[in-house]
């Protein structure tokens, strides 16, 4: 084997160029803190880190949907709170003026309280979110849910949920719906509402009643008549048949289908009692009809037994109305608790995603660090040796 | 025979030999030098029956050293072993080092076709929570924008990349048929030179050289003729230099793709002239090979793989929007517009068909070229990606997503090339700026979002082949990053065999000035021996001489 001075030459520099070469690139990784900056860098890993960084982007958008969510939450929440209390305050007036000893103007003082409470309702159901869309009206979010009209409080919202997409395939419901929060209230009990027919001129009174077998109910609505002074027909009005005739004793209950109910006081012949069920009614109109009952001048004991029969069932319906906003509170308190789930899973996925993605892409630096110190070694070494190399030449003997 | 003629011709040698030496030394760096000996024999010897001085027994007397010949220390086969790894190496360093920009342009930075798509989904989604906010909106509109800029700007970096490498491919032309006239020129002197009887070292020295440059350019195999001249062959068939006469490389258009250089070589074959088209596949190495292999397969690729990206981001996108209401209360229109797709009939067609072709379903777009040919009675299409084939007798037909619709009547012999998504990440542009022209409702309540929440959940579908967009632009660069990656390591294998090659030549040809050195030495002192037998002669003459006084 001979060996070609220019090609040892050639050799040696090349030797130094690609020590060089690893040494710049180990610099590069240093200097940029990542290890792979072109596909072929690491060609297995490319694909997963497009993903992972496609996954990392979409908890951050996650993430601020969350916080999105999270404050239109709480304020769905705190409002729903206040709507809970002002219904609460609404139906305390209420069970005030069932009160036997008011008199005219106490009632007029409550209706007027109550007519405040009713503004104020309608407006904190036309509350906005930060973003100044209406909480509670469904999709037409810019549209005033509820207003005044001649027929009363009319809503001009639907019962559009709005989803919040905060974590791959969960979307959390950001608003409520005012048609089932204040439209919809069911009359009476829950279940059949009881109510004086208009042209009574006895006063018996009717009670609200009560659910004695869901299993019984027909879901059908009924009139209690007055055949005799003591003798009552039971009849359905909805297939207009005779469901039980029975005697009339003051402040006893009468059952029939499921339901239970209890007149008292002194009737005319020919009173009628309304029984319907599955009625609902706006909790705006309960409170018209309680504040309109309220106005009333009251001069006879059938005026009062009227009177007092539209507090009740206003008092009943407001009592609804309160049992329908706490539903929805608790409900809202259950998206809160699935917020909180998703956000923490969400900040765990971010986690591993991130260290996923770092481990992929970047640098190791005590690695990084000695493999440069190595390097610099190898390249001192073919720098030292090519310099005593090349200073050796018979030349350099021949004098 | 005399003393002195010994002694001169002895002289004579070692002058030789130091001449030949000092050439060696001179040329120490000349790249394709081959170190040169001289070839030194004794001359034969005179019979002589009786001795100068008397009657001693006779013999045969030396009559000193002649020289034979200057001989370079060649090994054909070490020689053809670099030529060979020459081509190699020059076409993998060629194409790996064209590919390492298309590998940058799906580095995973900020910068990148997919931070741009993260980006875009991230604002959808965003949005989609609050579907009248105006400001959501705009982010939405600037990500879509950015994302089509992105994609707009790497498919025009690819054909930036593709003009500039057929711009390299002109000057490699040019480079060949210099190098080819050199060659003929070459040949020619060699002849010539060879008349003599004697081995022009230098000029086949020149030649070989001019050959291994040739074959950086052009991987070339090559015959030596009985007169010394090399002929010299690009592919089979294909002579690029034959004796004294250079064949011309040029450059022209493919007839069937206007938008595609083609290399040919012309040469002259007697009166006539022969025109040759070279395929990349039929190449054999040098730069060329590697410009055009790239070219026309890793570029291809590219540009197909975003364009099909692009097209099925568009559609797939366009058709959620479409059901979709916007804050104008109109239903939704497209959100991407896409350049047609292209269908080019070929310029050698006689018939009057025309081609063209629409995206029929996004999720089963290949990232390919296609050609349809026409036999006179069925269509055969060719995915030029990979080659499949398929026939059909009649049109229109659905294939891998796409619709091919024929109308007019092609004749038998007609080809047509069809670009189904090749250009589609260049144009597609977002189709509107309003932010309150994006759909997001099914209705137009300002608050509905359903159409919102259908947008952002595009990002985890599975719309493309069975993966979600991020996977597919996933997949790209790990195609890229491993076609990147491949390439690299051909071309550091192709190096380290043409320096292992070079080596040997080195070994064999290459110059050493230490034993250079030692030869000056040794041929310096048969000089002066030389010179001694001389004074010695003249000494004994002069005895002679003395004594007739």
């Amino acid at each position: 084997m001979r060996i070609g001075t220019a090609f040892a030459h050639l050799a040696k520099s090349a030797t130094i160029m690609d020590a060089q070469v690893k040494m710049y690139s180990t610099q590069n990784e240093l200097s940029t803190g990542k290890k792979v900056s072109a596909p072929s860098d690491d060609p297995v890993n490319a694909s997963q880190i497009v993903t992972a960084q496609a996954s990392v982007a979409r908890q951050a958008s996650f993430s601020a949907n969350q916080a999105y969510l999270e404050g239109e939450l709480r304020q769905l929440e705190s409002t729903l709170g206040s709507i809970g209390d002002t219904i609460s305050t609404a139906r305390e007036m209420l069970v005030a003026a069932g009160n036997g000893i008011f008199n005219d103007a106490d009632r007029r003082s409550i209706a007027n309280n109550l007519t405040s409470l009713r503004a104020q309702l309608v407006s904190l159901g036309n509350t906005r979110g930060s973003d100044g869309q209406y909480l509670f009206a469904g999709f037409q979010s810019g549209t005033t849910p509820f207003s005044q009209s001649a027929s009363g409080i009319v809503y001009a919202g639907d019962s559009g949920t709005r989803g919040v997409v905060v974590a791959s395939g969960l979307a959390i419901q950001s608003n409520a719906d005012g048609q089932s929060l204040f439209m919809q209230i069911p009359t009476g009990n829950g279940t059949f509402s009881t109510g004086v027919a208009a042209t009574n001129t006895g006063n018996v009174k009717i009670d609200t009643g009560t659910v004695t077998s869901t299993a019984a109910l027909t879901g059908q609505n009924y009139e209690i008549r007055f055949t005799g002074s003591a003798t009552i027909d039971v009849v359905n009005t909805t297939t207009s048949t005779l469901v039980k005739t029975q005697a009339y004793v003051t402040g006893q209950a009468i059952s029939f289908d499921g339901m239970q109910m209890t007149l008292a006081g002194t009737p005319t012949i020919g009173d009628k009692f309304v029984v319907a069920q599955g009625q609902t009614a706006s909790v705006f109109d309960a409170i018209d009809q309680a504040i309109s009952a309220l106005n009333t001048a009251v001069l006879s004991d059938t005026e009062r037994a009227k009177v007092n029969d539209a507090v009740r069932q206003a008092s009943a319906s407001i009592e609804q109305a309160f049992n329908v906003a706490l539903a929805k509170r608790v409900e809202v308190g259950g998206r809160m608790t699935a917020l909180d789930t998703a956000a923490q899973v969400g900040e765990g996925l971010a986690f591993e995603n991130k260290a996923l993605l770092s481990k992929l892409q970047d640098v190791d630096y005590v690695e990084a660090a000695s493999r440069f110190a190595s390097q610099q070694t190898g390249l001192q070494a073919a720098l030292a040796a090519y310099g005593q190399t090349s200073r050796m030449s018979l030349f350099d003997y021949l004098r | 025979m005399s003393l002195l003629g010994v002694g001169s011709s002895g002289l004579a040698a070692a002058y030789a030999a130091i001449n030949a030496t000092s050439n060696n030394i001179a040329n120490v760096n000349t790249p394709g030098y081959s170190r040169q000996n001289v070839v030194q024999t004794t001359v034969p010897g005179q019979f002589s029956s009786g001795g100068f001085f008397g009657r001693s027994s006779g013999g045969f007397f030396g009559r000193g050293v002649t020289i034979e010949s200057i001989r370079r220390a060649f090994d054909a086969q070490v020689n053809g072993q670099v030529q060979f790894s020459e081509a190699q190496s020059a076409e993998a360093a060629t194409q790996s080092r064209l590919m390492r920009t298309v590998d940058e342009l799906f580095a995973a930075d900020d910068v990148g076709v997919g931070n741009a798509l993260d980006n875009f989904f991230s604002s959808m989604t965003q949005a989609s929570s609050r579907p009248s906010d105006i400001a959501s909106r705009a982010a939405v509109i600037s990500s879509g924008l950015q994302l089509v800029s992105r994609l707009n700007q790497a498919s025009s970096q690819i054909d930036e990349q593709g003009r500039n490498v057929d711009l390299g491919i002109r000057a490699t032309v040019v480079q060949i048929n210099s190098l080819a006239q050199k060659i003929g020129r070459l040949n020619e002197a060699i002849a010539l030179a060879r008349g003599s009887g004697q081995t022009p070292n230098d000029l086949l020295d020149q030649r070989d050289e001019v050959v291994r440059q040739l074959n950086t350019q052009v991987g070339v195999s090559t015959l030596e003729q009985s007169d010394g001249s090399l002929n010299v062959f690009v592919s089979s068939g294909a002579a690029l230099v034959v004796g004294t006469t250079p064949a011309s490389m040029s450059i022209g258009f493919d007839l069937t793709d206007p938008q595609k250089q083609l290399v040919g070589l012309s040469s002259a074959n007697g009166a006539t002239t022969i025109n040759l088209q070279l395929s990349p596949a039929s190449l054999n190495g040098g730069a060329l090979a590697g410009q055009m292999k790239f070219r026309d397969t890793n570029l291809v690729d590219a540009k197909n793989e975003l364009g099909r990206l692009a097209t099925a981001i568009a559609s797939t996108f366009n058709a959620i929007h479409a059901a979709g209401t916007n804050m104008n209360g109109t239903a939704g229109q497209a959100l991407f517009t896409l350049p047609a797709p292209v269908a080019l009939p070929s310029a050698l067609n006689t018939g009057t068909g025309a081609i063209s072709v629409s995206v029929a379903a996004a999720s089963g777009l290949k990232p390919s070229d296609y050609r349809i040919d026409y036999n006179g009675s069925q269509y055969t299409i060719t995915r030029l990606q990979d080659g499949a084939k398929s026939t059909t007798a009649s049109m229109p037909v659905t294939l891998d997503g796409i619709a091919i619709t024929l109308t007019g009547t092609p004749a038998a012999g007609d080809s047509f090339q069809l670009q189904p998504v090749r250009n589609a990440a260049a144009g597609i542009k977002l189709a509107f700026s309003d932010p309150r022209t994006l759909a997001f409702g099914l209705s137009n309540a300002s608050g509905d979002n359903r159409n919102a929440l259908a947008l952002a959940a595009v990002a985890e579908q599975a719309t493309l082949g069975g993966l979600t967009f991020s996977q597919a632009l996933g997949e790209i660069s790990a195609k890229v990053g491993a076609t990147a990656r491949g390439l690299e390591t051909s071309a550091s294998i192709a190096d380290k065999l043409l320096t292992q090659a070079r080596s040997e030549q080195s070994s064999v040809s290459g110059v050493n000035l230490d034993e250079e050195a030692a030869k000056l030495i040794r041929y310096q002192q048969a000089y002066q021996a030389s010179a001694k037998v001389i004074a010695t002669a003249q000494t004994l003459f002069q005895t002679l001489i003395d004594m007739g006084r």
